[in-house]
């Protein structure tokens, strides 16, 4: 029982990352129906400038987090002006007409930002000094670590923030209104081109806050992106495309089946468990945990 | 700090970790029909003093030796640490002033950079055969995938140490220098460290692929059954694995008193925080992993205490805190002083146990009276017999044989106790 609780333990606080993960691709797919294949190295960047700010220029934790997020929101601003936006202007602005090439464009980006990344750091895997004692609770016999408890922590205000600003604050509910109808939105007075803007900002700025949570974990390490870009796409798909909710239920389910399959498979099983989920889900309810269908008229 | 972590980290894992020691890369070409009077191996260097000069009267005959590797790239500094190295022999060896004399031999260096590419290294393996040079050192892990078809023509090929042991199969990958022990030396000789401290019941935690499993076989191997030492649990984890508290449990659970964790990169010092978060003190045994992780190095010291790895003698420092063996702690602080070098950094990169490769060379050169690869094969493989041969200090062999190109000897390989020291960056304090 104790090592199924630990497992649950281990599930819950991975699971905590690629739920923020998720919901970044959530934030900008709901508002803009892109994909940005660059929102996981977002998590690179987070731990890397909470790094540069931190360890490296010395700074206190919390202005060094804050200043973190915002280079990871400004680095996926810089993506959805120079990989995103030009498209709709050569496709003749249709966001449906971008969602393909902007697939690829991101890629591109992602790889961009991971190279610029290792020039600047290098490879290597650069120390990352704690933010708690490294001892654990232990309660009876399940460890809990201060580490394990801010992720899942973390994750919760932020998600809990995020849906707070889609509910009820005017630029929340301007994504929201481009999400479900962008012409419509237009429409009503939404500054479309500005809101994509702030989607791609927060996007960043939540994947940066996963890099923050994570990096005392990882340390900073230019190569971490590709696999939370990977965690944080099934996460998504797992919850539901465009569900706050989803993203979190997805990160949640994705986190302990692999900690079941680390703690009880004894191999590498835990390799083929986003792709196992996915191929579940994907064939059993497309639209995902908590994703809702869409019926329209055409 | 950090600088010198990244430093010690890009050329330890490079350099060190797989691949520590380059290959000797010898390439036939169609010259197997001429005699091979084998010159027996000598113990010492210094034996081998004009030992088989060039019998024609003229100029030296220049020996051209190849160095291919990732010279641009996150790996390059692995690369251009051999390629100082090697200049740097090969100027005292031709000046007359080497540690290994080889009068009437001129010794050339060519480089080229395969930017880590299987395929361009076998290109320039090729490229550099049709030129006339025999003599090849691949550095790098890529290199390994070269080795291949270069082995399928019959051609004779060394590569870089990855997976472990494979540089031991004369079959395949002949005269690694093998100094770095990422191998089951390293794990034999933490196993003799293991018993000395009580140490029965193993936990052997390693990475999922088949690199892993090669360390996770080794330890099986290395395992002294008859002392009564047991694997308890065994368990294998994908790489990108950073919760390890579920994984430490069952290591508690398991009741082992040691555990071996084989990984790289950032698993290494998730794991090591798991361990720390359960306040367990059980010894870790890392052959490698943890060489690989700079970031480690920022662990408490307290935790550190207890993590082991295992390297040859030639880079441990004893009780005294001085190198083991001394002359190449001279020969050590001779190369930094040679390159100006001040930081740590670039100290922690350059070590004296580089420059066994290149006299290596020139000694089976010498011996050959050429650089025949039938005469090269005979003079490295007679080595064995001869009870190995040594190059900066005797004390520091190296032997191969027909059926073992592992080159370093399990003896002279010792655990070392996991942790950085300013003074003598690069050298690990001896566990005892």
């Amino acid at each position: 029982m104790v090592l199924f609780l630990q497992a649950v333990v281990s599930g819950l606080t991975i699971g905590a990352i690629y739920a923020l993960v998720a919901v970044g691709y959530n934030v900008v797919y709901a508002s803009t129906q892109v994909f940005n294949l660059a929102q996981g190295m977002l998590v690179m960047v987070g731990v890397l400038m909470t790094y540069e700010f931190r360890e490296v220029m010395g700074w206190q934790t919390v202005p060094a987090i804050a200043a973190a997020v915002v280079v990871a929101g400004l680095v996926n601003v810089a993506i959805e002006r120079f990989c995103v936006a030009p498209l709709g202007r050569v496709r003749g602005g249709s966001q449906h007409h971008i969602a393909l090439p902007a697939f690829v464009t991101t890629l591109g980006a992602s790889l961009v930002v991971l190279d610029a990344y290792e020039l600047i750091f290098g490879s290597a895997i650069l120390p990352f000094h704690p933010y708690f004692n490294a001892r654990a609770f232990n309660l009876k016999g399940v460890l809990v670590s201060r580490q394990q408890l801010f992720m899942v922590g973390a994750a919760l205000v932020i998600v809990l923030a995020y849906h707070a600003f889609a509910k009820y604050s005017r630029w929340g509910l301007g994504l929201s209104a481009m999400a479900q109808n962008r012409e419509g939105a237009a429409l009503r007075g939404v500054p479309v081109a500005g809101a994509r803007i702030v989607a791609f900002a927060l996007a960043g700025v939540i994947s940066g806050l996963a890099g923050m949570a994570i990096a005392p974990v990882t340390y900073a390490d230019t190569t971490l992106g590709f696999n939370y870009a990977l965690k944080g796409f099934v996460a998504m798909a797992i919850g539901g495309f465009g569900s706050t909710t989803g993203a979190l239920v997805g990160g949640a389910a994705l986190g302990l089946t692999e900690a079941m399959l680390v703690t009880y498979g004894n191999d590498q099983w835990r390799i083929y468990a986003s792709l196992l989920l996915l191929l579940v889900i994907f064939t059993v309810r497309p639209r995902g945990l908590l994703g809702r269908q869409t019926i329209r008229t055409v | 700090m950090s600088t010198i972590l990244q430093g010690r980290f890009r050329r330890r894992a490079v350099a060190g970790t797989a691949l520590s020691m380059a290959a000797l890369l010898l390439v036939a070409a169609c010259s197997s029909s001429k005699s091979s009077s084998s010159t027996a191996t000598t113990a010492a260097a210094s034996a081998t003093t004009a030992a088989a000069a060039p019998t024609t009267a003229g100029p030296p005959k220049t020996i051209t030796v190849t160095l291919i590797g990732p010279f641009t790239g996150p790996f390059a500094s692995s690369s251009t640490s051999l390629q100082k190295v090697f200049q740097y022999v090969f100027d005292q060896v031709n000046a007359g002033t080497g540690v290994v004399k080889a009068p009437g031999y001129t010794f050339k260096l060519v480089t080229n950079d395969d930017g880590n590419v299987a395929s361009k290294a076998l290109d320039f393996a090729r490229t550099a055969q049709s030129n006339g040079s025999h003599i090849l050192n691949l550095v790098g892990h890529a290199e390994v995938d070269a080795v291949q078809p270069l082995t399928s023509t019959g051609q004779m090929v060394g590569t870089m140490e990855d997976p472990p042991d494979v540089d031991r199969d004369a079959t395949t990958y002949p005269y690694s220098f093998d100094f770095y022990a990422n191998d089951i030396d390293g794990i034999t000789a933490q196993m003799r460290l293991a018993a000395s401290k009580g140490v029965k019941k193993f936990a052997v935690l390693a990475g999922a692929g088949d690199q892993y499993q090669g360390y996770v076989d080794d330890v099986t191997k290395a395992l002294p059954t008859d002392a009564g030492a047991s694997i308890v649990l065994t368990q294998r984890f994908d790489p990108n694995t950073s919760d390890f508290s579920s994984i430490v449990t069952k290591v508690q659970q398991s009741g082992a008193d040691g555990v071996w964790f084989f990984a790289t990169g950032s698993p290494v010092q998730s794991f090591f925080q798991a361990m720390q978060a359960a306040n367990s003190s059980l010894p870790i045994f890392n052959a490698f992993g943890s060489l690989t992780c700079a970031a480690c190095f920022a662990l408490p010291a307290s935790f550190l205490s207890h993590v082991y790895v295992a390297f040859p003698k030639s880079s441990l420092l004893g009780s005294d805190g001085t190198p083991l063996v001394a002359a190449y702690g001279t020969e050590t602080q001779n190369l930094w002083t040679h390159f100006g070098l001040t930081s740590l950094t670039d100290k922690a990169g350059l070590g004296a146990g580089l420059e066994d490769i290149p006299y290596g060379i020139v000694w089976a050169v010498v011996q050959a009276g050429g650089d025949d690869p039938a005469k090269l094969k005979t003079a490295f493989e007679g080595t064995t017999a001869s009870g190995g041969v040594s190059f900066l200090d005797p004390s520091i062999k190296y032997e191969w044989s027909s059926t073992d190109h592992g080159g370093y000897e399990t003896p002279n390989v010792e655990a070392a106790v996991f942790g950085f020291n300013v003074k003598w960056p690069g050298f690990f304090a001896a566990a005892s």
